[in-house]
């Protein structure tokens, strides 16, 4: 314990940062998971988990990827505790929509949810963390602990699959 | 790789699909935010519009509540379990 002197947040430092990255793990939860309400519930999970381990997050560094990981780990942990967890239905991605006010995006849009549900999980996270979030490909291979190529790959291949996805619904 | 150009060959499909419209001064007032021009598929900014969209979206009640109460979540263990030392 000694030995880790990292310099860590004050306490409202650190709360003020965890709100602020609240509305961007809530968009990266529910494009991981298409749930609004069970997204939700990750995200406080995860935003707990993030407060108790706060003394282990060093001041400077990149606290909207450290967040991440950890709702990304438990979003697979449970994942994996409940495998049927994967299959998102038509009724939620209609939920999804609500937010939208503009008919014709809504179509667009419809189109790209589903189109969303039908990548591998690993594909989902890469293309979410990298063409959503913004984060760099070494960031993201970061966040799911793999390497960079492996996350430039998964992108790609999200990438592919999306176009043909939307393509062929195009028609 | 491949995918880069697959990519590439589908946006400007459907830049075409979307009607084919090009005005002399490059501005393009009409235009459907897919069928941008810098190369990107229109889908990658369906993908951030998203995104986006949640993000922008108000913070539900709940949220604030559970900021106010982090200070509980590591002396009682919200979220329960927690043994006894």
């Amino acid at each position: 314990m000694a030995e880790t002197a990292i310099t860590t947040l004050s306490e409202p430092e650190f709360k003020r940062e965890l709100a602020g990255v609240l509305p961007h793990l809530r968009a990266f939860a529910r494009g991981l998971c298409g749930r609004v309400d069970y997204a939700d519930d990750l995200v406080q999970e995860a935003a707990i988990r993030a407060w108790r381990a706060r003394e282990r997050f060093e001041a400077g560094t990149n606290f909207r990827a450290w967040t991440f990981t950890i709702l990304r780990n438990h979003y697979l942990s449970e994942l994996r505790k409940n495998s049927r967890q994967t299959d998102v239905d038509d009724e939620v991605v209609e939920h999804l929509l609500v937010m939208q006010p503009d008919q014709e995006a809504v179509v667009h849009l419809a189109d790209m949810e589903s189109a969303l549900t039908q990548l591998s999980e690993d594909r989902r996270e890469a293309i979410l963390l990298v063409g959503a979030s913004g984060f760099t490909y070494e960031e993201a291979a970061e966040i799911c602990g793999c390497a960079v190529g492996t996350v430039k790959s998964r992108v790609a291949r999200a990438r592919t699959d999306l176009a043909r996805l939307l393509g062929e619904e195009a028609r | 790789m491949t995918g880069t150009v697959e990519t590439t060959e589908l946006t400007r499909e459907r830049i075409v699909t979307n009607g084919g419209k090009s005005t002399e001064d490059g501005q393009s007032p009409g235009l459907p935010p897919d069928s941008r021009r810098d190369g990107k598929p229109g889908w990658a900014d369906e993908l951030k519009k998203i995104y986006n969209s949640v993000v922008d979206e108000p913070l539900p009640g709940s949220f604030e509540d559970l900021l106010k109460k982090l200070d509980d979540a590591d002396d009682n263990g919200a979220g329960g379990g927690k043994k006894d030392g």
